[in-house]
């Protein structure tokens, strides 16, 4: 008998069992397939391999500003895949020997529940006084005549050794984002379709509207509140038809697309009854036990924005309440980022999202145009958006496009984290010169007295 | 000249106090030897007077903690000193016109809260959120329980503390509705804060009943042999010595029975009964401000002449709020007297760390047996409580048999 039973081996799960195990408990995980869930195998770190491809790209291009004239010979994608495999690979072993070194026994095979207290794994039943479902999601192609024959998955697009001269990437998502960024880079014709009206339709329209602005400088062309009704066969490839306020067709090679949707049929959720959303995903409390006691849900398995970071700290919350503790899981203070040209990163409300809850709100905004470092090293496109709340100062979301936006985004966490007002953020002392400073500019704006702002 | 004025050390241990209230206000002339401020501590009210002539100017505000040596005003000797004064601190407190210009010296105040947060020997953790929430709308972040991480008081809990129902303001209740308002809601008609001694006998009281394992025994005392005793050295004591009252010759009772049971006279430290060599008395009264403890050194070893002169001085001084804090600390044993109020037995509450405690009840005529025959014999009631954990029933028993004997027969306390 286990303590605690893990379903899926992806981020979540793999925190879970580590952090169960430091508690003490005899753990069990459940993996289909192979460690590393998506993340490590088909989202954010491959991406990141990609992405840092085409940041190399980027920088020589821009070298000429700084002197250095140089010339590309050859892109060998063949060496971005290998080298993505080869991360993959060694993230992936790491975690089967950290696992092992935890004690957690591994058992490799697909899980279904036969009641509340049992699974069963290939045939052989395993008994766990409690359970954590961390099965993460899966992509769901919607059903568009005729997209099967152009479709591109994004597990696809990462290990493609030759790059299509012209793309649909149907999706305003994070990762639809992502890919456009990079297929752009090595001069794919890219089109960006989605129903949505704008892009990164979650974060602040600010950063919506700066990053647009910066993809079709870039050279992406926007069909932004389109839909995608059909695709045909053409004699220059495939003819998309979006149909919205008027509709248009685009001609592409192929067509990009990465819907997910939560990985909880076939686990046979119901026999334990396990209570699911109209989407398919689990419900659970801020505690992330789902409907039946004993039994939590983390990650992707429980719909949202599906990122990988909020899945193992959603880990860390359900393992510690598994073993007794009684944490609160703070949906608020998970950070979102988009890998662009500029980043794109944020955490807490927009400032639409806080005007409708009725609150008094002032913004405060630092662009990267007038920070030391992003003029020295040449990217000075973006700014820091700070959303704060006029009774007590307190600091409602942070929105930051720009270089190092991802890492940036840390700063207002662990300011939100710990309750700080703006006051305390504009009284911050950052390294001179540094980006990091634009957040506490950004803070000062929202006060009325940035230093290095014209006077209002 | 310009003359600080600081918190005196009252006692040995003493580190800090509140200050309470300014008795003058800014720019108010003061004499010599006349009171400025009062400040309290754990135990004790204390007046703080002028030194000398002057013009009184605060610079620490009422209602705050403050450290021994703080400098909290000045005295200056002219106006053009108090203008001086003025330049050189100009987070002067206006005792007069804080209440109205709370706006205008907003500011300051902020700077004095920032130190005062720091020489608080107690702070409260919490986010920078709460504070400023609790700010806003006036809670004390003392009361409010932190529930973040290491008990950080933070924005839930305030939140909670604002959604509670606000006691200090009396909702106006419509004439009409008095009558029919049949529902069993409580209204407060005064809310007193639990600070100062109140606080300190709160805590005490609750610390001494939640550790130690408590049993009272009581019996009863013919008074008759203290009374003679009293009057006889009352009537052989010059006319300026102090005359001996029954308490004393309690003291000097529960002194000498101490002697010879030395365990009453204990307290328990890390795992080990600490029996003590000194036999440091309490006497519980309470003078109008709470109950204290002030202690009568060696009673063990004085005359009841000059026990009695002691204790009356102890007693005046507490009247007088002069006691210091060394008067109120390391007793060994307390006797507190219920008998004026017409009480016979009780069950006191050990004075912790102390392990027993004498309650003394009325001396009172009641119908007796002696030697066959029902005769009028004063009585007095003796409550003792000690601290079972250490303490058994039969020595407990003993200390009291002693302590009857001594009572009835004071010539065997020589």
């Amino acid at each position: 008998m286990y303590d605690v039973i893990i379903i899926g081996g992806g981020p979540g799960g793999y925190a879970a069992a580590i952090r169960a195990s430091q508690l003490d408990a005899k753990v069990a995980l459940v993996e289909l397939d192979i460690l590393g869930g998506t993340c490590v195998n088909r989202g954010c770190i491959p991406i990141k391999v990609w992405f840092r491809a085409a940041d190399c790209l980027r920088r020589i291009q821009g070298a000429s500003d700084f002197g250095i004239r140089a010339k590309v010979e050859k892109i060998d994608f063949k060496t971005i895949v290998e080298r993505k495999n080869g991360v993959s690979n060694d993230i992936r072993m790491g975690m089967e020997a950290l696992l092992g070194n935890y004690g957690v026994d591994v058992i490799k095979g697909k899980a279904a529940f036969k009641s509340q207290e049992k699974i069963e794994v290939n045939g052989v039943d395993y008994a766990a006084k409690k359970y954590i479902i961390a099965t993460g999601s899966r992509l769901e192609i919607p059903s568009i005549p005729g997209l099967e024959n152009a479709l591109l998955t994004s597990d696809q697009a990462l290990d493609l050794e030759a790059l299509p001269p012209s793309i649909l990437i149907y999706g305003a998502g994070p990762m639809e984002v992502e890919m456009a960024t990079i297929f752009c880079r090595f001069n794919t014709k890219v089109t960006l379709a989605a129903e949505s009206r704008r892009i990164l339709p979650s974060e602040d329209s600010d950063s919506s509207q700066r990053l647009a602005g910066a993809l079709k400088e870039q050279g992406v062309t926007l069909c932004l509140g389109q839909k995608l009704v059909s695709v045909e066969s053409g004699s220059d490839g495939f003819v998309c038809t979006l149909a919205g306020s008027k509709e248009s067709s685009v001609t592409v090679e192929k067509i990009l697309c990465a819907p997910r949707t939560p990985n909880t049929q076939d686990l046979a959720l119901e026999k334990a009854g396990i209570l699911l959303d109209e989407d398919g995903s689990i419900q659970i409390d801020d505690s992330l036990q789902t409907s039946v006691k004993g039994i939590y849900a983390i990650g992707d398995a429980i719909g949202g924005t599906m990122q990988s970071h909020a899945a193992s700290a959603m880990a860390i919350t359900a393992a510690e309440n598994v073993m007794g503790q009684s944490q609160k899981f703070s949906f608020n203070l998970v950070p979102r980022g988009t890998w662009s040209f500029p980043e794109v990163a944020s955490v807490g409300l927009t400032e639409e999202e806080a005007e409708n809850q009725d609150l008094d709100v002032t913004t405060g905004e630092f662009p990267y145009a007038i920070n030391g470092l992003a003029m020295s090293v040449n990217e000075m496109s973006g700014s820091v958006k700070v959303v704060i709340d006029d009774q007590y100062g307190k600091i409602l979301g942070v929105h930051i496009v720009g270089p190092n936006a991802n890492e940036l985004i840390g700063e207002a966490v662990v300011a939100m984290q710990f309750e700080y007002t703006v006051a305390e953020l504009a009284a911050g002392i950052r390294v001179h010169p540094t980006f990091s400073e634009n957040v506490v500019d950004a803070a000062r704006d929202a006060q009325g007295w940035a230093l290095y702002l014209p006077k209002r | 000249m310009v003359t600080e004025i600081t918190i005196p050390k009252l006692g040995l241990t003493m580190k800090e106090a509140k200050l309470v209230k300014w008795s003058l206000d800014m720019g108010q002339t003061v004499a010599a030897e006349q009171m400025v401020a009062l400040i309290e501590t754990d135990k004790v009210s204390f007046e703080i007077v002028s030194p000398v002539d002057g013009i009184v100017y605060p610079v620490v505000p009422a209602d705050t903690n403050v450290l021994v040596a703080q400098i909290i005003g000045y005295i200056a000797s002219d106006e053009t000193e108090l203008a001086l004064l003025q330049k050189e601190h100009p987070a002067g407190v206006d005792t007069a016109s804080m209440a109205t210009e709370d706006k205008a010296v907003s500011v300051t105040r902020e700077t004095d809260e920032k130190e005062n947060e720091k020489t608080d020997e107690k702070h409260i953790f919490s986010s920078p959120l709460a504070r400023r929430m609790a700010k806003e709308h006036d809670l004390d972040l003392a009361k409010i329980p932190g529930t973040g991480p290491g008990g950080r008081i933070v924005e839930s809990d305030i939140l909670l503390a604002m959604s509670a129902p606000k006691q200090t303001e009396a909702a106006p209740v419509p004439e009409a509705s008095v009558a029919v308002e049949s529902d069993l809601t409580l209204t407060v008609a005064e809310e007193i804060p639990i600070q100062g001694i109140r606080k300190l006998i709160y805590e005490n009281m609750h610390l001494s009943l939640s550790t130690q394992a408590q049993i009272t025994l009581q019996t009863e005392a013919s008074a008759s042999g203290m009374k003679d005793f009293r009057s006889r050295v009352n009537k052989v004591l010059e006319p300026d010595e102090t005359k001996v009252s029954y308490n004393a010759i309690i003291v000097k009772a529960v002194a000498m029975a101490l002697r010879q049971h030395p365990l009453l006279n204990s307290s328990v430290q890390e795992d080990m009964i600490k029996v003590w060599k000194q036999v440091h008395i309490g006497v519980a009264m309470d003078v109008g401000k709470g109950l204290i403890v002030p202690k009568i050194r060696n009673a063990d070893s004085g005359s009841v002449v000059t026990l009695s002169k002691n204790l009356g001085q102890l007693v005046d001084r507490a009247k007088q709020n002069t006691l210091l804090l060394d008067d109120l600390q390391s007793g060994t044993f307390t006797i507190t007297n219920l008998g004026a109020w017409g009480i016979d037995h009780f069950t006191p509450i050990v004075n912790f760390p102390e392990s027993a405690i004498l309650g003394v009840g009325r001396i009172v005529d009641k119908p007796c047996v002696i030697d066959g025959e029902v005769v009028v014999d004063p009585r007095i009631a003796l409550s003792l409580t000690f601290d079972h954990r250490i303490i058994d029933g039969s020595p407990g028993a003993m200390f009291l048999k002693t302590l009857t004997r001594m009572i009835e027969e004071p010539l065997l306390m020589l």
